[in-house]
């Protein structure tokens, strides 16, 4: 792997709490001497909320499409009065 | 259904465990939000939240459910409708242009958020995809070889690793334009 790959790999193990205590050392001492380093550690940090908000957005339209569904199919037309009913 | 029968659907098929939970738990929920005079769309709203909770807890083994998951679900919604309503009372009353600052700030970097990921979403859903994959809904690099089409799991891995770089660069040189655009 290229070096800024193992970088990302490296700094991935870092924020999961995996390295054992010497890297971790090693790894602290690069993030002060290293901005670059730390900047990247920042972005990647960005970028895992990132995931896991587009994760959450795919999540939300699998509940729409089943919202949607549920209440225009033919088959659930009691389930459907029963819930609109509440709110009459 | 347990907690187990749920892990174990979820990991199976989620969305057959989501239309079994809808099925069940939303008339419950509608009923429970309705008598507190909400709307069938703010229910929804309520409805989605909790199950999107529920399925990361259940991705990172952090719950604990001793009776039944629907039962549970409520609960999570009723929850969540009070803090729903807490706020929008908060919202109403605050006139104090001081107090507002913050959470217009963060609705402004929610923003910013959405729109960096729906480029995302655009220039790269490949990369996207995987790494939702993997660091999302908790695949093992071989599910994610044999999803993505890898011959091996250490080609998954580097291409997890390039993907991670690729949406970083973007992150690092759009992030800030488009929060702040």
């Amino acid at each position: 792997m290229r070096p800024s790959l193992r970088d990302i790999q490296l700094l991935e193990a870092y924020l999961q709490g995996q390295l054992e205590a010497a890297e971790r050392e090693e790894v602290r001492q690069r993030l002060l001497l290293e901005p670059d380093l730390y900047a990247q550690l920042r972005q990647q940090k960005r970028t895992y909320r990132l995931i896991r908000l587009s994760g959450r957005r795919r999540l939300k339209r699998e509940l729409e499409e089943i919202h949607r569904e549920f209440f225009h199919a033919k088959t659930n037309l009691n389930w459907r009065e029963r819930i609109l009913n509440y709110f009459r | 259904m347990n907690q187990t029968e749920l892990i174990q659907l979820f990991q199976q098929d989620r969305e057959a465990a989501f239309r079994r939970i809808y099925r069940e738990a939303f008339p419950k929920v509608a009923r429970l939000i309705a008598r507190r005079n909400g709307s069938l769309e703010e229910a929804k709203d309520v409805f989605h939240e909790s199950l999107i909770t529920l399925f990361e807890k259940c991705q990172t083994e952090e719950l604990r459910i001793s009776g039944s998951v629907i039962s549970y679900v409520i609960g999570m919604c009723r929850n969540q409708y009070a803090n729903y309503l807490r706020k929008k009372v908060k919202e109403i009353n605050v006139d104090d242009f001081s107090e507002n600052e913050y959470p217009m700030e963060e609705e402004e970097e929610e923003a910013g958020k959405i729109s960096l990921l729906q480029y995302l979403e655009k220039a790269g859903q490949k990369c996207l995809d995987l790494l939702q994959a993997v660091y999302y809904f908790r695949y093992s690099m071989q599910e994610v070889a044999d999803e993505f089409g890898f011959r091996t799991v250490r080609s998954a891995t580097v291409q997890k690793y390039k993907c991670m770089e690729k949406v970083r660069n973007e992150v690092a040189k759009k992030g800030d334009e488009a929060i702040f655009a």
